[in-house]
């Protein structure tokens, strides 16, 4: 990424702003059906001219697979989402290439769509062949008899899909000189774009390079291969020329693939002091129509976490995705996370008002004293010393009584696995570096240069983080899942060791000196599996006006991150993710109507939060260090987990309405007049 | 995303204007182009021609004349939020004018704009009832007053005919005993209405309400006035009582309809609620002074 | 249509089709790509430049009625290279993170502080409705224009 110097000069150069010569822009046309099988298409390039697979699913998935469901890049006998590609177009500028979209012609003869995940469970089959439209289902955790509990409470929650939005619009850039393709986009993950695009046009990945641009956000949205992607790389290799690609707004309200759409059951057993002795539970995900990158993974993710932070001994989950007429679901900052917290979180609450305790006695009461590892595979330090602290800093007791506060614990999972890879190349004096980990506003080339700085002995401002590249490094894996500064760290201290150790074999000893008189060049990928929790806790206050309109009056933050690389720029990733809780409670959440149609089909109806929504924020960081060799643990996510629950306690609390599900909307909040 | 092709003329005097619209009855009219302009992209409206009258600088103005302020048709919603005069004698217009959109639109979009597009959730049609303004029409066949009551015919529907444009909104003003406000409910700042009232009252010498207007937005297919609801007034000092009599036969003149942004259940007691509150807003401006 | 105006202080003349955005000709026609396209509703504020002195949506004004007008977009706040105050405490309070919502903010907050009008916080907020930010949560933001006011005041006295 550009530097903020650049970026606040406006001289950052993000996909749309790359021009080459004689490119060709290109437009999509796109059902406007959420179902329908397609009679004909006249126009454009369409599944005619190009036979790919964005990706197939059903294939290896745990537990009751179906046959496999083949995601096309152009729709060709049928459509299944309201937006899905069906031709595309291109022109010499981005107003012709609109204009062009008049010419396609497609015939459809429109189906009964599929809208909700209850309805995906009693309609037929969305996909021929298929038996049903459950992509998987699977049970995780041991079964067990229910326990003779005398408190056994059942509630089930619903949050609704959230598309991403990130100011900036998906976008990409392909280039074919007749032997190498070249791809810029804006990305999380150069590696599962040059992946994907190999698989799907069988091309060899040392004749596809792709580079990130300078990327305006993601949260999750960029790193799935698209159809849109194919069809320009397919476009550029075709025409010879470059072919360009920029989302419209409209287009990724609609198509791109949205998070969250999860319903949760739950039922936990429990004594009369709020010790938690079993929970059952049901973790169902609205795939949309072609499992998506969260469509296959989401559901056991979520199960895994379902205990939180609390030693629960027993605990059995079915996860399950199906498939809906909607667009394939894919993360969304937290991806799936926030979902498992929601559901554990709201019964804990639930608990509190059964048993008549507070709601941080009755969580403490269920945290650990020891290191433990759930029946569902989630493994936790001892969670009582940081739940009974951060009960004291957020000085919940008091605002409990003042303000009706709403308190919230989890435990973020970072996604560790597999690592990352880092590359380090001396030369010249300069230290340029490379990471598989791409960043898009989360400020790797702080961390980055702070790690190498210690490491290496050497200034900071000698040491460049390059821009992500899949011909710089043999492989890397992404941005997401609040790992970078985990494995992306200890990917850039291994690089760092490795080279070191170059120059003692060089030089006899290592010194700054010796390191930037030579020239060493140093690729690590440095493999990791296992789990690196931390808690976190978040309390909230509300007001509501005689409106029902909610006002988040206080945020506060209560988090270990292990080690605070860039003090700043962790608060900074803390805020805005407490925004987009927010956002998740009060104000944001897709809607179709019956046929399928997106009603939510402009920026306005999203619900970005804007300014005047923001609380006062408080943070605490707490640091304690991970076994990494830089000690730091993840954050980025960490608030979309913790601030909805306490959010929606705080609600329920002020209102006396009972909160099952996100959005809440103020007409629910208000007693009738 | 972007607009198809049209035919543009850029007049320069209203006279031009007029002439254009006259030999092209087709056309649309830009002004502010903060509606417009966004249907355009979304290709929602692929007019063959626009004629932009933003080119015409002599109907930006706000003139206090006494009894009458008179507001060019091309003044930008930012200035009538930023006037002195308005703030002074109307000041239900301004607080209407800052919670139109957001400040960047309202620098460009215009009063004109605003009440011609006659959007049921648009704010300034209620305003304008309720003040009672009069709308001033030209054509190349001379002027007319069509008075705000007769304007809004419905969703999208003004009285001006195709060759027609709108010039100058005027607006009677009140001296002592004279109150209004305008208040309305959103999900957000910046997005659409949920419900929207606007009220101007005069109080008699013993403090009972001697005329009153109460007009709502958002809450029907167009912007509705609530006359029975003003009859209720008259003569009444605004008690709670008083009030929630008044704002249920508001709510019975209502049409609110369910949509993406709010149920008509929910619309009418924001509705309710918010009368009550504008209502007793008003009486507080009008005895104040 | 023959349009003429200034961008930051350079006279610009040129044939434009009607229907193009002013955005649109700043990126394109001008390499002017500082200014961003975030939407296609006049929401989100990403495309703000000022014209005539006034923070407007580009996107939302065809380049045909900026004829006579003067720009000012975010390539044309640095002046030789240094960055404007208003920039600086952009950096210096962490006021961006991706940095797309970053020109519009910019030229809305150069505006705002443009107008010399003593705003609390909950009035700066609502002067910033038009511009969305997905990343910061907006404290930042906030931060920074209050930083750029002090930087403008010490610039001044300077």
């Amino acid at each position: 990424m550009s530097a903020p110097e650049l970026l606040v000069k406006g001289a950052g150069k993000y996909v749309d702003d790359i021009t080459l010569p004689r490119t060709l822009h290109m437009a999509v046309a796109r059902s406007p059906y959420a179902r329908a099988n397609v009679l004909s298409v006249k126009g454009g390039m369409n599944a005619g001219d190009l036979h790919a697979l964005v990706g197939r699913f059903g294939e290896g998935a745990r537990g009751d697979t179906n046959p496999t469901v083949l995601h096309p890049v152009f729709a060709s006998d049928t459509v299944n989402y309201v937006g899905q590609p069906v031709a595309a177009v291109f022109a010499a500028d981005q107003y012709a290439a609109e204009d062009k979209l008049d010419e396609i012609h497609v015939e459809y003869e429109p189906l009964k769509p599929i809208t909700t995940i209850g309805g995906a469970l009693s309609a037929a089959p969305l996909h021929a062949g298929t038996r049903s439209n459950v992509i998987q289902q699977s049970w995780i955790g041991a079964d067990f008899d229910d326990p003779p509990s005398p408190v056994v409470l059942e509630e089930a929650f619903t949050i609704d899909r959230i598309v991403n939005n990130p100011l900036e619009p998906r976008g990409i850039i392909a280039d074919y000189d007749g032997a190498r393709l070249t791809v810029y986009i804006s990305t999380q993950a150069v590696f599962s774009i040059q992946r994907g695009l190999c698989n799907t046009l069988k091309l060899e990945s040392s004749n596809v390079r792709v580079v990130q641009a300078d990327t305006g956000g993601a949260f999750g949205v960029k790193s799935a291969l698209y159809p849109e992607y194919v069809m320009a790389a397919h476009a550029a290799v075709t025409y010879g020329r470059p072919v360009k690609w920029i989302e419209s707004r409209s287009e990724h309200l609609a198509a791109s693939q949205p998070g969250r759409g999860v319903q949760g059951k739950m039922k936990l057993f429990a004594g009369t002091d709020g010790r938690v002795e079993a929970l059952r539970a049901e973790v169902t995900t609205d795939a949309g129509a072609f499992g998506g990158t969260a469509g296959t993974f989401s559901p056991f993710f979520i199960a895994m976490q379902l205990t939180g932070p609390y030693g629960i001994e027993k605990a059995r989950v079915r996860a399950m995705s199906v498939m809906t007429n909607k667009p394939p679901q894919g993360p969304y900052r937290g991806a799936g996370r926030p979902e498992a917290a929601f559901f554990m979180e709201r019964m804990m609450d639930a608990l509190a008002d059964a048993v008549g305790k507070g709601a941080d006695e009755v969580r403490l009461v269920n945290t650990t004293t020891q290191p433990f590892t759930s029946p569902l595979g989630l493994e936790i330090d001892a969670s009582r010393p940081f739940f009974t602290r951060a009960v004291a800093e957020l000085k919940y007791r008091e605002k409990s009584q003042s303000d009706k506060a709403g308190l919230s614990f989890f435990v973020l999972v970072p996604a560790v696995p597999p690592g990352e890879s880092a590359r380090i190349r001396v030369q010249n004096g300069t230290i340029d570096v490379w990471l598989g980990s791409n960043q898009h506003g989360q400020a790797h080339t702080a961390f980055v240069k702070r790690l190498l700085s210690e490491e290496l002995g050497v200034a900071p401002d000698m040491i460049a983080l390059n821009t992500g590249d899949s011909d710089m490094l043999k492989n890397g894996v992404g941005t997401w899942g609040s790992r970078s500064a985990i494995v992306g760290g200890a990917a850039v201290v291994a690089a760092a060791r490795n080279v070191k150790t170059q120059v003692e074999r060089r030089r006899g000893a290592y010194t700054a000196e010796a390191l930037l008189d030579g020239s060493y060049d140093a690729e690590v990928f440095d493999k990791h599996s296992g789990q690196v929790n931390s808690f976190g806790a978040n309390l909230a206050t509300i007001r509501i006006d005689k409106f029902g309109t909610v006002t988040v009056t206080e945020c506060a933050a209560h988090y270990d991150v292990g080690r605070a690389l860039t003090p700043g720029v962790v608060e900074g990733q803390i805020i805005g993710g407490s925004l987009q809780g927010i956002g998740q409670v009060l104000y944001e959440g897709v809607v179709h109507d019956a046929e399928g149609r997106l009603l939510t089909k402009d920026l306005f109806d999203a619900g970005l939060p804007i300014a005047e929504n923001i609380p006062e924020f408080s943070i605490t960081i707490v640091e304690q260090p991970s076994s990494y060799p830089h000690r730091a643990k993840g954050v980025g996510e960490a608030p979309t987990i913790g601030v909805p629950p306490a959010v929606v306690r705080a609600i329920e609390n002020v209102s006396g309405v009972r909160i099952r599900h996100t959005p809440i909307s103020p007409e629910e909040l208000i007693a009738d007049a | 995303m972007y607009p198809r092709s049209f035919d543009y003329f850029a007049p320069k005097s209203l006279g031009e204007a007029l002439e254009l619209l006259s030999s092209h009855p087709e056309v649309k009219l830009l002004a502010g182009g903060q509606s417009l302009i966004t249907s355009l992209k979304l290709r929602a409206l692929s007019p063959k021609a626009l004629v932009d009258i933003t080119g015409i600088k002599d109907l930006c103005y706000v003139r206090n004349e006494g009894h009458v302020l008179t507001i060019g048709a091309l003044t930008t919603v930012a200035a009538v939020e930023n006037d002195r005069a308005v703030a002074c004698s109307l000041p239900i217009l301004r607080e209407a004018a800052e919670q139109i959109a957001d400040p960047l639109v309202r620098n460009r979009g215009t009063i004109g704009g605003n009440l011609c597009n006659a959007d049921p959730v648009n704010d300034l049609p209620a305003v304008m009832l309720a003040l009672n303004a009069s709308m001033v029409a030209m054509s190349r066949h001379g002027t007319r007053r069509i008075d705000a009551d007769s304007f809004f015919v419905g969703a999208g529907h003004t009285a001006l005919a195709p060759e027609e444009i709108l010039t100058q909104v005027e607006i009677p003003v009140e001296e002592a005993g004279f109150g209004s406000a305008y208040r309305k409910v959103r999900k957000r700042s910046g997005g659409f209405s949920i419900a929207g009232v606007a009220s101007c009252l005069s109080v008699a010498g013993e403090g009972t309400i001697a005329r009153c207007r109460i007009a709502m937005t958002a809450v029907g297919p167009s912007v509705l006035r609530a006359e029975n609801a003003e009859r209720a007034l008259l003569g009444e000092v605004p008690s709670d009582s008083v009030l929630d009599r008044v704002a249920g036969l508001a709510v019975e003149a209502s049409q609110p309809s369910s949509d993406l942004t709010a149920s008509k259940e929910y619309r009418r007691r924001v509705l309710h609620k918010l009368v009550k509150e504008t209502v007793g807003a008003s009486y507080e401006g009008a005895t104040v002074h | 249509m023959r349009t003429r105006f200034t961008v930051n202080g350079e006279n610009v003349e040129m044939d434009v089709e009607p229907r193009r955005l002013l955005v649109s000709v700043l990126r394109e026609e001008l390499g002017l790509t500082g200014t961003h396209i975030g939407c296609d509703t006049t929401n989100c504020g990403a495309c703000t430049v000022l014209v005539d002195g006034t923070a407007t949506k580009s996107c939302t004004m065809l380049a045909v009625q900026a004829d006579g007008t003067e720009i000012l977009t975010i390539e044309g706040l640095a002046k030789e290279g240094a960055l404007h105050p208003v920039q600086k405490a952009f950096v210096e309070k962490h006021g961006l993170q991706c940095g797309f919502c970053t020109p519009g903010m910019v030229m809305t907050s150069y505006w705002l502080l443009s107008q010399n009008k003593d705003w609390d916080e909950e009035e700066i907020k609502k002067q910033l409705s038009g511009n969305l930010c997905r990343c910061t949560g907006y404290r930042n933001i906030i931060e920074s224009l209050k930083r750029a006011k002090e930087l403008m005041r010490e610039e001044a006295i300077r």
